[in-house]
């Protein structure tokens, strides 16, 4: 379903990804791990084209999008069909937790009000926050601002969900709530792509792990194979530090 | 009244306060339209700035430069005594009119500033949420950050409004009759300088107090949304 073929971003001359080549079938679950600075993070951004790739190109079902030449029409609906959650959780300040989960609703998929605000209460349900409707940002933990960051990432029903680190910046104890969220999201079949360095969940839930270093695919297979297998000795020493 | 030998008429002091006070709405139409033609350009300003055009940056920079870095009495002067030397045309257009568009001018770009340190303060990872879930930047700006960048510039959009009303008092050099002038004309007809002076002080004082007032309740109920 998600096609990357031969992907390139450079940051001035600083090359960040090089050929990068990607598979992920409807349904799977992608890890993506890596030592700092290897370009995870500038991978899953491509993905959403908020960095745009120099070379290559990605195909979600029948979008095709090629770097040589984006267009806007492309960049929207490629936006449309992948949907991101950050490390930092973005979300919409001057709005509620259900607002910010409905926005998308009302204003990409342009449904009305009433519809959006059923769908937008059923998404935050879902992730655990049947409570926190007319809460504010401001007024939620990390883990909750979290969960409602992956419910506007679900309610626009996307076919590939991109999550970059979503636990990094949350307190431990805040960890799991996310986590499990994600995990039911694994189990109703969504097609993710993942960056964590979480590695027992990857080992959990991923059906391949893919391991990045300086803008390059290492190597790629089940966890099983990344975490005990392997012998790719920079795999070995990346995980041995964890 | 010439309490204690001290030469100050207080009945004539409390008399000019109507009299001086018929010319306020003078003194806030030229503020009040000032600032809002002023921050139409300052919006367009900012949005230019923002296409970050190379040579077009430049020109804009250096026009916010000279409005910042020139007092508003010499821009008033080059427009008014400047312009029409070299443009006679511009001669027949009102004071009023001038004093508009040269104060407007110099809001804007004092608001320009403003504005794009407002959006700049919203933090980019909102607008990255709003474009990773398919909205369109023009959607982002207008739904998220816009409100939030316009609620942190609205403490220093009263303060240039504050300036723009007091800045309106230099306009009487060019003949706009407005409470300053009339001051002016009363204090050297009757060499009442103190009373008329006085009083022209503290009608700016007061707009400047009622005016403050309204901005602290409106930024307080705004702070209480999120
Ligand atoms: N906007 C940018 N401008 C210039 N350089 C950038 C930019 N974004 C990322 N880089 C550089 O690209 C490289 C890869 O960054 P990236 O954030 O993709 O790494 P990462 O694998 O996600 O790292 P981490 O695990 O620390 O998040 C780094 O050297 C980084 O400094
Ligand atoms: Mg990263």
């Amino acid at each position: 379903m998600l096609k990357v073929k031969g992907l390139y971003k450079s940051f001035g001359n600083l090359d960040v990804l090089k050929n990068i080549n990607l598979n992920v079938d409807k349904g799977k679950v992608v890890v993506i791990i890596g030592p700092s600075g290897s370009g995870k993070s500038t991978l899953l951004r491509s993905l959403n084209l908020l960095e745009q790739p120099d070379k290559g190109s990605i195909k979600i079902d029948d979008i095709k999008i090629d770097a040589s030449n984006i267009s806007k029409i492309d960049t929207l609906n490629l936006r449309k069909s992948t949907s991101m959650v950050f490390q930092h959780f973005g979300l919409f300040k001057n709005k509620t937790a259900l607002e910010n989960v409905m926005e998308g609703l009302l204003v990409v998929k342009k449904i009305k009000y009433s519809e959006a605000m059923k769908l937008g209460k059923y998404f935050m349900d879902k992730v655990g926050l049947p409570d926190k409707y007319d809460s504010y940002p401001s007024q939620l933990s990390g883990g909750q601002k979290q969960r409602v960051a992956i419910a506007r990432a679900m309610a626009i029903k996307p076919k590939v969900m991109l999550f970059d680190e979503p636990t990094s910046a949350l307190d431990p104890e805040l960890v799991n709530e996310v986590l499990k969220v994600m995990q039911n999201l694994a189990h109703e079949n969504m097609t993710m792509v993942i960056v964590t360095h979480e590695m027992k969940f990857a080992e959990k839930v991923a059906d391949e792990i893919i391991f990045m270093d300086k803008g390059e695919i290492i190597d790629k297979g089940s966890s099983d194979y990344i975490f005990y297998k392997s012998d790719n000795p920079r795999i070995n020493n990346f995980i041995k530090d964890l | 009244m010439n309490l204690l030998n001290i030469n100050f008429n207080l009945e004539y002091f409390l008399s000019r306060f109507s009299v001086i006070g018929k010319f306020l709405p003078v003194t806030l139409g030229i503020a009040i339209f000032s600032m809002l033609i002023g921050l139409l350009i300052a919006l367009v300003i900012a949005f230019l700035l923002d296409l970050k055009i190379t040579g077009l940056n430049k020109i804009l920079r250096t026009y916010i430069s000279f409005f910042r870095g020139t007092p508003l009495m010499v821009q008033l002067f080059i427009f008014y005594f400047g312009f029409p030397q070299v443009f006679p045309r511009l001669a027949q257009i009102p004071i009023y009119i001038v004093a508009v568009y040269v104060m407007s001018i110099n809001g804007s770009a004092y608001m320009s500033e403003t504005i794009r340190a407002s959006i700049n303060s919203v933090d980019k990872i909102q607008l990255e949420s709003a474009l990773s879930i398919g909205m369109t930047k023009y959607q982002a700006m207008k739904r998220i950050i816009l409100p939030q960048a316009a609620r942190i510039a609205i403490p220093p959009l009263g303060n240039t409004f504050i300036s723009l009303v007091q800045g309106t008092a230099i306009t009487f050099l060019l003949g706009v009759k407005e409470i300053m002038a009339v001051a002016k004309i009363s204090a050297s007809s009757t060499y009442k300088f103190l009373e008329n002076y006085l009083v022209v002080g503290i009608i700016y004082w007061i707009i400047t107090l009622v005016f403050t007032n309204l901005l602290n309740r409106l930024e307080t109920k705004m702070n209480k949304a999120y």
